[in-house]
């Protein structure tokens, strides 16, 4: 019996590899259409793949192919030639004020045109998996309405409007928010995800530190740590970063209001260490800057041909009735493995300390990440208006067939306890303007006492950190790289029951074991730093 | 930071130890801060070295100054509710806990102080560190004298210790009471009977009260070596309790 199954962009190329795709584009697409394994949406999607794979890629010079080969730089295999942005967030306020012509819709009058409203245009939003990423504010987008129905009404449509989402766009990077306003949508959507239990859809609530209720950040806080979602975002900071307006899509990615992101690329910062023996010179001064520029000749390629050869900003009903304005695009500079980067450094320079621990080496990843952020800053890319043509770096979860440690994170099960961990990454968020997703695991002390975590996502956020993720030892979904799963979903996967072999679940399973958060009293060297000592 | 015998100064503490970050010690996350010496002597024990109150044999014990506590807790002062003195008996150094959270407080009105007491102690202490102090966290060790001394080491004064524990919920400065299940000591269910009508008389029905299961780890007398207690005698008590309207309770395991 097949169940039915949320996927993901990021699990599809396994899907497709188990087509055995070889071979001309016509035996590629017939073993596609022969496949047992893949649903008829996965089928269209990959067909489509093979048709716009047949087009030869954009022309690319020597440095950039070669870094591509040697594994460095990555284009996430979105594809030959881009014909939709690959991450679009709508104004989805412009159809609560004035419908849309081209979907035929009229302006909201009550909870259920707006609700309808939306569900519709959700199915009108692409990207590049072809499910929406992102679903607006749900809170600002229908507060209006509130009163238009009773409340018991009220809570009944939110179900009904969650369920659709689930059942309709069954994609785990499509991705809700809430505002940092309190209102009573909000709060029924955190009971009604306690409820449902459902992984779609990811969830961000923004925490502006001034505004936000303190009892409504619990409240999310108590949803995450049984569902490992919402997500908090470190309103005040972010706004900064992106003034024209933002949102969270996908996994984890902010990006600009009324526009989103051409593309992502992204580079693998251990393969770097490796190509340059570890030499942290020649990793900063030639392994970073050759990676850049080219990556920089890959957006521009990538982004030119979406802007002038695809006709989308022409002809998109999105951009005609002005729900995303050209100008509001950026594009990503995704970075990952500088967990195995450091540990290859660190063991080239004979250095004891370990990532996340030690002083030295985290000073490295800091010097690491700065470089990046100086040298993306050097190019300008035509499109990229949002950014001012520039490239923005994103902490890049990772695919589900990585081996390597998402993003900047410090190695699975090897987290520091959170206040060093806060320290080491807030100096990190400041570079970092597209998204990030570190996890902080709690344990069962959390669940008699959430205002703990408050606690230390107020200081995390007053110290610099950006976003915050939080899950507990008894949640019932996990973060894999940047999805939900069910625990549920693992344990069967554990048993056997389910014969899918899918690398997610195993890095789900080094997400279990990860050390939770440990009453620890102050070591003598902790005390000493603070200038206490033991002295007989 | 010198080590010395006694301390009874409203300026300088011997400290056994200091967490940064606790869950369990009260609301939010709280920076714990133990300190040495203790006038009862628990079977159930589980920090001994705490005990002596020069601090000569716990060889991780430090003299801090009030001046030198305020700039550790600065470090961590985004990150927490407020401070929680344990020990030991923290009120032995009542004079420190009394100087620290009057400057404390006047520093960060809006952070809490907790002292995790066996309230063992003269009412007048509790009383004038009440000034300061926002809860505390009392431990009921038994319901009745001769169990209470059976379990304190024959130190405790049981009817000085449940006065305390009235005069406590009367200022509403009860946190929590903590209720230790000690094998075949208090965990019978002729002894939460006791316990239920000692609740029902010295503190409000909505008294937050956590069960604290004995762990025979850390602990120094043999008498409690490998005995354990069952997950069902805990459930009955909760049981019991909730029965009798205590509903406020929370159970780590
Ligand atoms: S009062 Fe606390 S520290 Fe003192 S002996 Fe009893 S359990 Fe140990």
């Amino acid at each position: 019996m097949k169940t039915r199954r949320v996927i993901s962009y990021e699990k599809e190329p396994t899907a497709i590899q188990h087509a055995k795709l070889t071979g001309s584009v016509a035996e590629k697409a017939l073993s596609i259409i022969r496949s047992r394994s893949l649903t008829y949406q996965q089928k269209l999607r990959a067909l489509a793949k093979v048709a716009e794979d047949s087009i030869p890629y954009p022309e690319l010079s020597d440095h950039t192919l070669k870094l591509m080969k040697e594994g460095i730089l990555h284009d996430l295999d979105e594809g030959h030639a881009p014909y939709r942005p690959r991450y679009i967030l709508p104004d989805y306020m412009k159809l609560i004020e004035n419908g849309s012509k081209f979907l035929e819709i009229e302006p909201p009058k009550n909870m259920y045109d707006a609700i309808g409203a939306l569900i519709s245009m959700y199915a009108n939003v692409p990207s590049i998996t072809s499910y929406p990423v992102y679903l607006g504010d749900i809170d600002k987008l229908l507060q209006p309405f509130v009163k238009t129905v009773s409340s018991s009404e009220l809570v009944n449509l939110l179900i009904m409007f969650w369920r659709i989402i689930d059942r309709m766009l069954p994609d785990a990077f499509v991705h809700a928010n809430l505002s940092p306003n309190d209102n009573i949508i909000t709060r029924k959507l955190l009971d009604i995800e306690l409820k449902v239990k459902q992984v779609v859809p990811n969830l961000t609530l923004k925490f502006d530190l001034e505004h936000t209720p303190r009892d409504l950040v619990i409240k999310a806080i108590v949803n995450a740590l049984h569902l490992s979602k919402p997500y908090l975002v470190n309103d005040i900071l972010v706004r900064k970063d992106w003034p024209q307006g933002y949102g969270v899509a996908s996994c984890y990615n902010i990006l600009p209001y009324a526009g989103g992101s051409f593309t992502l690329i992204r580079v693998n910062l251990y393969r770097i260490a490796t190509k340059y023996n570890g030499d942290i010179d020649l990793i900063l001064n030639e392994g970073i800057p050759e990676v850049v520029k080219a990556a920089a000749e890959l957006v521009e390629a990538r982004t030119s041909f979406i802007v002038e050869e695809s006709g989308f900003f022409e002809t998109s009903f999105l951009v005609n009735e002005e729900f995303i304005y050209e100008d509001n695009f950026t594009a990503m500079f995704g970075i990952y493995a500088l967990a195995e980067a450091l540990e290859y450094i660190a063991k080239a320079n004979n250095l004891k300390g370990e990532y996340g621990y030690d002083e030295e080496v985290n000073k490295i990843a800091i010097n690491i990440i700065e470089k990046l952020y100086n040298e993306v800053e050097k190019y300008h890319i035509k499109y990229l208006k949002a950014s001012n043509g520039k490239m923005v770096l994103h902490s890049q979860a990772g695919i589900s067939t990585d081996k390597e440690t998402p993003g900047i994170r410090v190695k699975y099960g090897k987290e520091p306890h959170p206040y060093d961990y806060v320290e080491l990454l807030s100096i990190m968020h400041k570079y970092i303007k597209a998204g990030t997703s570190e996890i902080f695991t709690f344990n069962q002390t959390a669940r008699h006492n959430p205002e703990a975590v408050y606690d230390i996502v107020v200081g995390a956020f007053k110290k610099g950190m950006k976003f915050f993720s939080i899950t507990s030892t008894f949640s019932e979904f996990i973060r894999v790289t940047g999805y939900l799963i069910k625990k549920e979903d693992l344990e069967k996967f554990k048993e056997g029951k389910v014969a899918r072999h899918d690398t997610a679940y195993l890095g789900a399973e080094a997400v279990i074991n990860q050390r939770a958060l440990s009453r620890r009293p102050l070591g003598l060297d902790e005390l000493f730093k603070l200038g206490l000592r033991v002295t007989q | 930071m010198r080590k010395n015998n006694k301390t009874r100064s409203s300026h300088e503490a011997l400290v056994a130890g200091i967490v940064p970050s606790s869950f369990v010690d009260g609301p939010g996350n709280r920076l714990v801060v133990f300190l040495q010496g203790c006038n009862l002597r628990c079977i159930y024990c589980q920090n001994p070295e705490t005990w002596d109150p020069t601090g000569k044999k716990n060889p991780l014990c430090i003299k801090v100054s009030l001046e030198e506590l305020l700039r550790v807790v600065n470090k961590y002062i985004d990150f927490i509710s407020g401070i929680t003195f344990s020990g030991g008996e923290p009120l032995l150094q009542w004079r420190f806990i009394r100087e620290f959270s009057r400057k404390f407080k006047s520093l960060h009105p809006d952070k809490t102080i907790i002292v995790d007491s066996n309230i063992d102690v003269e009412s007048s202490i509790l009383i004038e560190v009440s000034k300061y102090v926002d809860y505390f966290t009392p431990d009921i060790k038994a319901p009745n004298p001769e169990l209470y001394r059976k379990v304190t080491g024959g130190l405790g004064n049981f009817t000085r210790m449940i006065s305390n524990l009235k005069l406590l919920d009367s200022m509403g400065k009860i946190y929590e009471v903590r209720l230790p299940i000690i094998p075949t000591i208090t965990d019978s269910e002729e002894v939460f009977n006791e316990w239920i009508n000692i609740l029902k008389e010295h503190v409000n029905s909505n008294v937050r009260l956590r069960i604290i299961k004995f762990r025979p780890h850390g602990v120094a007398n043999s008498f409690l070596k490998n005995k354990t207690v069952n997950e069902e005698v805990v459930k009955n008590l909760i049981n019991m309790l909730k029965i009798n309207g205590f509903t406020n309770i929370v159970y780590l395991g």
